[in-house]
């Protein structure tokens, strides 16, 4: 039989079944396989979207913070002129981000930010409030109380946070609080400090609340001066007893010219004094706010380029009794400032490039930030929890995220 | 007499049977490891997505990120030797003050837990609920830096092992 005749002849072959068979079962694996493969790109892209998405929102909102801050800072809030965006692309992916801010009932703001990549969009919401620089009573580098130093709150209201005091250092005996040293609050440590190691004596000390190191490091921001005030014409050098009752720009304040008179600055107004050299008091001078009784608009605000120094005898008068109503803030030149008189304050004193030392037992009421804080002899400082409530107008203030939140 | 006609029908020879025969058995053996690699392919691939292990782990960091994420970075704690973490957060909106708590903890069981409850105003805390995040846990280490916390889970259930390293900022105050 030749080649020709095999190839004619009718019987029945299975192979080209057989292969179709294979084929098919190959066919069908490779599709399988294919669809699991689509499967777990396909969830491995929806992933890397969502993270996506997610650090899109995340860079929204902390952008939005970051422009409110900035318009804060400038002193030109306006709720009129709030951030917003659409569509802004994320550096670095192809994920793009916006955000809205509108003011709520509580004189808080609402930040919504949203991110989108691919399919996928994340929103994350924020409740914005306005910090002060007064969210702990103390709070310096370097901090060291006395033995018989009280630290406690007034104004605290109910269910208000206990008081804070605290430092950014991590340093050994960075807080220093003898035996006898009372501190009615939390005790907080720079980021990532042993609070054992940072607080010296922390067995020795009556510490009621809690210790704890910071999450971030706090920020000691510079003031500024309001341009204004700045840029007016200085009036020269204080050296007398006189009222004052507008504000201005002054060399210096001296009263020691005659150590033996009694030279009393009685503020009668809603002052601001900026001071571009030192503020000087000798014994028996004061400086006096006159009450509210008086004056219910009384208040001094003192920015101190040079040093401060009230010396043995002199008073800081403040007859209203309200902390807001004397405020002190230490420029960045700002290096040194000395209450040697003993007796009852009245004040806020802001100054984060400033050793700051409390002598004779001095009795604070406000708080206090410094570059050190030294109580020299058992005093007390007491807390204003009051001042944990500012508004946009207030001296140094910065939107915080109160609340957040994210759909999930 | 029948007369006997002789049929001389070609036959294959034995080294042609025995050709064929060798090279259909390379192919049928071909064809049978194709399938088989294909097969265990298949399966290695479905293991990779939709095992428990990695079901497991996706779902911890998910539930991970949504817990680390809503808490405060005003408070936190962590364990010495990284076996738990344990954070702070509002109930919603209306809080004035961290009054949920929320804790993973890898007791070296093989299950990854989490323990929710209350914190009342005196930072008394009182459990609500503790779940199994998942199970096959080998290793599982979480650590902190500033505002952050990491967690590092290792799965593993016998046949197949995968790790997750997570990391979350704490947004809320």
């Amino acid at each position: 039989m030749n080649t020709f005749k095999l190839l004619k002849s009718k019987r029945k072959g299975s192979t080209i079944a057989l292969v179709m068979i294979v084929l098919v079962i190959l066919l069908l694996a490779g599709a399988g396989l294919l669809n699991l493969g689509m499967h777990s790109r396909m969830a491995a892209v929806r992933d890397a979207s969502e993270i996506s998405a997610r650090c899109a929102a995340d860079a929204g909102l902390a952008k939005a913070l970051y422009e409110m801050n900035l318009q804060l800072a400038a002193g030109a809030w306006s709720d009129s002129n709030l951030p917003y965006a659409m569509y802004e692309p994320l550096p670095g992916s192809e994920a793009t981000f916006g955000y809205t801010v509108t003011p709520d009932t509580n004189d808080r703001y609402d930040l919504q930010a949203m991110g989108n990549s691919g399919r996928s969009q994340k929103t994350v919401s924020a409740s914005l409030g306005i910090k002060g620089i007064f969210e702990y009573a103390v709070f310096a580098n370097d901090i060291e109380f006395k033995s018989g130093t009280t630290i406690d709150a007034y104004n605290l209201g109910a269910g208000g946070k206990p008081l804070k005091i605290g430092t950014n250092s991590t340093s050994a005996g960075a807080i220093t609080a003898k035996s006898g040293v009372t501190i009615d609050g939390d005790v907080v440590v720079g980021v990532g400090g042993d609070t054992d190691v940072v607080i010296d004596s922390k067995a020795e000390a009556a510490i009621t609340g809690v210790t704890y190191s910071l999450p971030s490091k706090h920020p000691t921001k510079s003031i500024n001066v309001p341009g204004w005030l700045k840029s007016a014409p200085s009036q020269g050098t204080i050296t007398t007893g006189t009222t004052i009752t507008t504000s201005g720009k002054y060399d210096a304040i001296n009263l020691l010219a005659d150590p033996n008179k009694l030279e009393t600055l009685v503020i009668d107004g809603d002052v601001s004094l900026y001071v571009v050299g030192d503020i000087r008091l000798g014994n028996n001078d004061e400086f006096q706010v006159v009450d509210a009784g008086t004056n219910p608009d009384a208040s001094l605000t003192l920015y101190v380029e040079g040093n401060i120094l009230f010396d043995n005898g002199s008073t800081v008068n403040n007859l209203s009794m309200d902390c807001r109503a004397f405020q002190i803030y230490g420029l960045d030149t700002c290096t040194s400032i000395q209450f040697k008189q003993g007796g009852t304050i009245y004040a806020t004193i802001y100054a984060p490039n400033a050793d700051i030392q409390l002598f004779n037992g001095v009795e604070l009421f406000g708080a206090i930030v410094g570059k050190t804080i030294a109580q020299d002899a058992a005093g007390s400082i007491h807390y204003d929890a009051s001042l944990r409530q500012v508004s946009a107008t207030d001296v140094g203030v910065r939107f915080v995220v109160e609340r957040w939140s994210e759909q999930q | 007499m029948s007369k006997k006609k002789s049929i001389n029908r070609r036959a294959f020879t034995l080294i042609e049977l025995m050709v064929a025969t060798v090279l259909a058995i390379i192919v049928v053996s071909g064809i049978g490891f194709i399938l088989a690699d294909s097969q265990r392919g298949w399966n290695r691939m479905y293991e990779r997505i939709y095992s428990d292990v990695v079901t497991d782990s996706y779902v911890a960091r998910k539930r991970f990120d949504s817990v680390v994420r809503k808490a405060s970075g005003e408070k936190f704690f962590l364990d010495d030797y990284g076996n738990w973490v344990e954070v702070y957060y509002y109930a919603d909106a209306n809080s004035t003050a961290l009054d949920r708590y929320a804790r993973f903890i890898y007791q070296g069981d093989g299950s990854l837990y989490l323990e929710n409850g209350t914190v009342d105003v005196a930072s008394v805390k009182a459990t609500s609920s503790v779940e199994t995040v998942c199970g096959n846990v080998t290793s599982c280490v979480f650590a902190a830096s500033g505002r952050s916390v990491q967690m590092i889970l290792t799965l593993d259930n016998g046949s197949q092992s995968a790790s997750v390293v997570t990391s979350c900022v704490m947004h809320n105050e």
